[in-house]
């Protein structure tokens, strides 16, 4: 699939940077300078976000909701899948379009979008409590779709339509030649027919 | 408890037990119950007309004597795959009503097989499998690339079988994935373990019955439910390119599709294992009758996957789109109707990949390497024993493989469509062509996989078989014109062995000897 083979690529050039990076890191010098630098920021971190967390008021936040990806691309058959993290206590959710309308209403965290045509879509998820109210509302997700253009895909066709032909016309001409032989042809065709045909061994 | 006592309970546990998860149509209680009384009624089936399956000949081709009625129905219920009912929905939902032709050109690819089957029951009387027609064609180096690609198709087929039993009761009774996906495999395994072809083709005539009745049933209530005009309404408004005919994706699926079909009927050993098992002359009408009632079976498939929009039905993944919409507008009555045809379909398909795949592991892995070893051929005992732990190992590979449930249907078995795609060339040359030569044949699979495979990855899955399949052909003429054969057809008619070309005492075949078969018609000077 398509969206297979770009994730597929975004995959590789993600692997050849770590890669790089694994080699930097070969230089036991280089090494422990990073290995420093890592532990500084670190402690330092975590003295911030101590002190942070133990002067925040304690307040009930909004369970977290978002897409798993905001940006899903360039989808070039007008289908693609939305996905979003679970929200606790959730009995449905929804997902909308930019127009507001319900494009996905169901328990899964999923929802498939097909059909659409060349455009850019947006769209935002809102988890459903159980009575009713709205839990938690995600952050917009955009799609753009972008068609194959017209030309080649016609030109597949043909060579389809050209190869669906010929193995047809070879498998009706074999049969035709094959009932002539069957029915009679010439002497030497039809002697020598019987022998194979019949599956006899010679 | 009585026995109608038993059975109020068990009525009484499918149609009023409420779903614990919303989500779903059935019970996880009723799900377990249908897949006991199924799986338990495969088994005893299977055992049961298994019991004839005493000699090799019979446990992997059924005597060779099946008749009309039950070659027929094979055919239709090999055909109607779990990826029929779930696959053919996905297709319409994905790419509208072409997705749903395009799937049902699948049939075109049983109607071309109805002649293929006729000759090559006559040209290989005591053949078995179709890696054994390609090795006595073509020599190793066609028998290679055509193994290799044989069994990557029948084991992602399998693997996708078992995947869809799992989804399949996962969506739609809350079975857990790996719990369904292990019952259905396990059922199939069994009782293709006990009776082989016999078995396999047994089974396959009731679930090809259960199969029809179902989906006219389902067709029938879904066109009640469903009002056409505002399905059409409804796409048009929110998914207009599914109504499209330049829809360029699916103009693309369209031959893609069919030559898809055309490769999986023509390479697997599937379709000729059924060719060899039926009676002279039943196989061309079998396949053909096969074709016709299964034309349909897509499109009211596809129809559902187009009606899930309208009806309002959130679909999450789209293979699972046909089941629900079916269960969500039949309810529970529908979801128990979907689920039996949907495990006959699974049942069906898995037994007899089970079934063909454990007669090329027996015939063209275990019997050439033993006969190399000890020198002496594999007796008939000997190849039933090999038999029955190649369909284990099967079940227990696919169970493996199935298990950590990565990818959607339509990716896995697509990866397989180059594959099957340029097989296509080889298989019909080589049957109707005695220039065909084993380079030829070689480099058409090799090439044709490899640039089908550039474009499944650079274009989608859309245009693989297309791609591999055009390119093969242009590579089997080319190879056939520089590289000409001269095959002598009466070699396939003898006790398998090794092909006669291969022996040196037999010399060259002499021009002048050959056999007035297909493909010896003189054609402007030369002989095709």
């Amino acid at each position: 699939m398509w969206m297979l083979g770009q994730f597929n690529t975004r995959r590789t050039r993600r692997t050849r940077r770590t890669r790089r990076g694994d080699r930097a890191l070969t230089c036991p010098l280089l090494r422990r300078a990073v290995a420093a630098a890592v532990l500084l920021i670190g402690s330092s971190m975590m003295v911030w976000g101590s002190v942070a967390m133990a002067a925040e008021p304690e307040s009930e936040s909004p369970p977290a909701l978002a897409f798993v990806e905001t940006q899903l691309g360039v989808s070039r058959e007008g289908y693609f899948t939305l996905e979003w993290s679970a929200v606790e206590g959730a009995a449905l959710y929804r997902v909308r379009d930019r127009a507001d309308q319900i494009a996905y209403q169901g328990v899964a965290t999923k929802s498939f979008q097909s059909g659409l045509s060349d455009g850019v879509y947006r769209f935002y998820v809102e988890a459903i409590g159980d009575d009713g109210e709205i839990l938690a509302t995600s952050a917009e997700a955009v799609a753009t779709v972008e068609h194959w253009r017209l030309a080649p895909s016609l030109a597949l066709f043909a060579i389809g339509a050209i190869v669906v032909g010929g193995i047809g016309f070879v498998i009706l001409r074999g049969r035709w030649i094959e009932k002539q032989i069957a029915t009679g042809g010439d002497d030497r065709t039809s002697m020598l027919q019987t022998e194979v045909e019949s599956g006899g061994e010679s | 408890m009585t026995a109608d006592g038993w059975a109020e309970g068990i009525f009484a546990i499918l149609l009023f037990s409420q779903s614990v998860d919303a989500g779903r149509i059935l019970s996880p209680e009723a799900g377990y119950v249908m897949l006991l009384l199924f799986g338990v009624a495969w088994i005893g089936l299977g055992i049961w007309w298994g019991r004839r399956a005493t000699s090799y000949d019979g446990f992997a081709v059924a005597g060779r004597n099946v008749g009309l009625a039950l070659g027929t129905a094979t055919a239709v219920a090999t055909w109607v795959t779990s990826n029929t009912t779930m696959l053919a929905p996905q297709f319409a939902l994905q790419l509208g009503i072409w997705g749903a032709l395009a799937y049902s050109t699948a049939s075109f690819g049983l109607f071309a097989f109805a002649p293929l089957s006729g000759r090559i029951r006559r040209l290989m009387p005591h053949g078995y499998t179709a890696v054994e027609f390609v090795r006595r064609r073509y020599g190793r180096l066609g028998s290679i690339p055509f193994l290799i690609i044989s069994l990557f198709y029948a084991m992602t087929w399998l693997i996708s079988m078992a995947m869809a039993g799992g989804k399949l009761l996962n969506a739609l009774s809350g079975i857990p994935y790996e719990v369904g996906m292990t019952v259905v495999l396990a059922v199939c395994v069994l009782y293709t373990l006990f009776g082989g072809m016999y078995a396999v083709i047994g089974t396959d005539f009731v679930q090809s019955i259960i199969i029809l009745i179902g989906l006219v049933v389902v067709a029938i209530a879904v066109l009640l439910h469903v009002d056409i005009a505002d399905v059409h309404q409804q796409l048009q408004d929110d998914r207009p390119m599914l109504l499209s005919i330049l829809f360029p994706a699916a103009l693309m699926a369209l031959f893609n599709n069919m030559l898809f079909g055309f490769g999986e009927i023509f390479h697997s050993n599937v379709w000729w294992s059924r060719a060899f098992a039926m009676r002279e002359g039943v196989g061309p009408k079998a396949y053909l009758l096969g074709g016709l009632l299964w034309l349909p079976v897509p499109i009211v498939a596809g129809f559902l996957g187009l009606a899930a929009p309208a009806l309002g039905i959130g679909v999450s993944q789209p293979d699972t789109v046909g089941p629900l919409v079916a269960a969500t507008l039949l309810g529970t009555g529908g979801a128990l109707l979907v689920f039996v045809v949907v495990f006959c379909s699974l049942a069906s398909s898995i037994d007899s990949l089970l079934a063909a795949t454990s007669d090329l592991v027996v015939n063209d892995i275990a019997e050439p390497l033993a006969k190399r070893i000890s020198g002496t051929p594999a007796t008939d005992p000997v190849k039933r024993r090999w038999s029955l732990f190649a369909i284990i190992g099967l079940g227990v590979v696919t169970w493996c493989v199935a298990y950590p449930n990565i990818g959607t249907l339509a990716t896995v078995l697509f990866f397989a469509g180059p594959m099957v795609g340029s097989c296509i060339w080889p298989i019909v040359g080589g049957l109707y062509f005695r220039r065909s030569s084993p380079i030829a044949a070689c480099m058409a699979m090799v090439v044709g996989t490899s640039i089908g495979l550039v474009a499944y990855f650079m274009i989608g899955w859309f245009v693989a078989s297309l791609v591999g399949a055009a390119t093969s052909g242009l590579v089997f003429f080319i190879g056939m014109y520089l590289y000409p054969d001269d095959f002598d057809f009466r070699s396939l008619s003898h006790l398998p062995g090794p092909p006669l070309a291969a022996r040196p005492e037999d010399g060259p075949i002499d021009p002048s000897e050959r056999i007035g078969m297909v493909g010896d018609i003189s054609s402007g000077g030369e002989t095709r």
